[in-house]
């Protein structure tokens, strides 16, 4: 199938080279790239300046051009409102040229479905959402997506000629990226002049542990923890694994875990080696955030919960019995090193 | 000050999907089976503390759903709840939804001093509508919103940004698209104004929408099955102290300590 004039842009916000959260989100474009013979693939990653990200993708991914576009006054976290601003520069003036067709992927998160809605308005496109998969036929793009809290997949299709979408493919296991030539690497110099933004004052934040993008090991919380004090437990025992805390929904709005931590078809989505889940049912709409490559070992006081049928290793349990060991015992062996 | 709230609710989970998948069956499902979102009620709840903090504060709600959410919205005591029908759109397309879901308010009497739109107002459980709706109304957009309130200064918003939380002052009117938080939790409505909510007729405002295509069609739609992952479960059993060590051993075996 060859579909022409088609430009596939994958939209980068900066992020410092050791992270690498959007290896997998370069990855799973490049095989839609591949997959659509004649279309053209730039990977546009913003940045303060040259030389701070490296340019790289699967080697499978041939032809990618890659746009470094710098604006000196950047910051690694920038608003939401910010970054549509230098996308839309990047975007109209050095990237989409004359193309008839324009898909434009971001990475999953809020920040990147608040960026694919807002840039479908001013390009006017469709945004097709937090996607899991992207067709490309001859005349309509297709994004397959969870909806009614993860219970179903739904294929949502636009014949728009710009299209807007977020993408976290299920279950992949990225292949490694390598760095790509130096001449499929371009640079555009932003002109966005980012003024300081004096309305703003940022909180003290209380929450030292880990992020949760790209920690190897997640421990999430459930409703089954009843409490703060629950929440101490599970942050002994994953700082202990060098872990990162998570939580479901109803233990955010409970107040024991904040929104930044929420796991979930509402929360982030989490692709760590292992996910100890405590006190957590195992509803779709939670399991809508944990990778499916992801190994799952499950303390529930309920046999019958259902997170039991997805997980590796499970103990049927109340927690209060058995975090207070686990953490003696896991603080016990990093002692020993 | 003029707070406008946007609810949309959202299919109750506890409610089976209909047996046969399809846009029609879904549509109605979600219609029959809505209940308010947890972002729908920090949404209701944060204009009900501004009014807390000052009487005359008037709370406009616009309810994108059946009568039955209306009615839950107008037990708060609001100050006039509309209902703005969106049966000819679909859910499908946010964009279709936001601009209609503009032009709609533009038929209110009084103009929006602050929007408050649950995070995952008006779509697929996701927060495409509230910045597209901001685009169309010509509003800024603060998302993951979690507290706004009044000073001498104007109105100041409390609000997740990655893995930091920011205190920003609103320079004008703006759509905060809320999301949960243990502070903004929705109260239990008053008996005596659930009383009052029942003989409520509730104001229709038309939705504008041309006839034709719309731009995002819903095709396949299948029941989603987790995927299947390596092997039954081996449950650690014995006494807490053995259960314990053994998941000690198993979770050390990942990355942790050895």
């Amino acid at each position: 199938m060859k579909i022409d004039a088609l430009r596939i842009v994958v939209l980068l916000p900066f992020e410092p080279a050791e992270k690498r959260d959007h290896n997998a989100l370069v990855a799973s474009v490049c095989e839609l790239h591949a997959a659509v013979p004649g279309s053209a693939l730039h990977i546009v990653q913003l940045a303060p300046a040259t030389g701070l990200v490296e340019a790289r993708a699967p080697a499978s991914c041939d032809g990618a051009i890659w746009w470094n576009a710098v604006c000196p006054s950047l910051a690694a976290d920038a608003p939401a409102g910010t970054l549509a601003r230098l996308f839309r520069e990047a975007l109209a003036a050095q990237v989409t040229g004359d193309a008839q067709r324009r898909l434009v992927l971001l990475p999953r998160g809020a920040a990147g479905e608040e960026l694919a809605a807002t840039l479908a308005w001013d390009f006017n496109g469709e945004s097709l959402g937090r996607c899991q998969r992207i067709r490309v036929e001859p005349e309509s793009f297709v994004g397959q997506r969870a909806a009614f809290g993860g219970r179903v997949l739904i294929d949502l299709r636009t014949q728009a000629r710009c299209c807007f979408a977020t993408l976290q493919q299920q279950g992949s296991v990225s292949p490694v990226p390598q760095p790509l030539p130096q001449a499929s690497v371009r640079t555009i110099e932003l002109l966005t002049r980012l003024e300081p933004d004096h309305d703003t004052q940022r909180l003290e934040s209380r929450d030292a542990m880990p992020r949760l993008e790209g920690a190897s090991v997640v421990v999430g919380g459930g409703r089954g923890v009843q409490g703060v004090e629950g929440f101490e437990w599970l942050a002994r025992v994953a700082a202990s694994l060098d872990g990162a805390l998570g939580g479901s929904l109803p233990t955010v709005d409970a107040g024991w875990i904040p929104v930044s931590r929420q796991i979930g078809q509402s929360g982030k989505f989490v692709a760590p080696r292992l996910y100890f889940a405590v006190g957590i049912s195992g509803t779709l709409q939670h399991l809508a955030g944990v990778s499916a490559d992801t190994t799952i070992v499950a303390l529930n006081s309920d046999p019958e919960a259902p997170i039991f049928s997805v997980a590796k290793v499970g103990v049927v349990g109340d927690w209060r019995d058995i975090l207070p060991l686990l953490a003696e015992r896991l603080e016990e062996r990093r002692r020993r090193g | 000050m003029n707070v406008l709230v946007l609810v949309s609710g959202t299919a109750d989970p506890k409610w089976p999907l209909p047996p046969r998948l399809d846009a029609e069956a879904l549509e109605a499902h979600a219609r029959r089976c809505a209940v308010l979102s947890p972002f729908d009620e920090a949404a209701l709840e944060l204009a009900l503390k501004l009014r807390d903090a000052d009487l005359s504060v008037h709370i406009t709600a616009v309810v994108a759903a059946d009568e039955g959410l209306a009615r839950q919205a107008a037990n708060l005591r609001l100050d006039a709840v509309y209902r703005f029908d969106e049966r000819r759109l679909g859910p499908w397309s946010a964009r279709a939804f936001a601009m209609a879901l503009a032009a709609a308010l533009g038929q209110l009497d009084r103009s929006a001093d602050l929007v408050l739109a649950g995070r995952e107002f008006g779509d697929l459980d996701d927060g495409s509508v509230p910045p597209l709706l901001a685009r169309a109304m010509g509003l800024p957009c603060v998302s993951l919103a979690l507290s706004v309130a009044a000073d001498a200064d104007g109105l100041w918003v409390t609000r997740q940004r990655g893995p930091f939380m920011e205190r920003q002052r609103l320079a004008g009117p703006t759509l905060l698209a809320v999301t949960n938080d243990t502070h903004n939790r929705l109260r239990h409505p008053l008996l005596k104004n659930v009383m009052a909510a029942r003989k409520l007729r509730f104001a229709p405002l038309a939705a504008a929408i041309a006839d034709g295509e719309q731009p995002i069609s819903l095709g396949a739609v299948q029941a989603y099955t987790p995927a299947p992952r390596e092997g039954a479960c081996r449950m650690l059993t014995g006494a807490p102290a053995e259960q314990a060590e053994a998941l000690a051993q198993v979770l050390a075996g990942f990355g942790g300590p050895q």
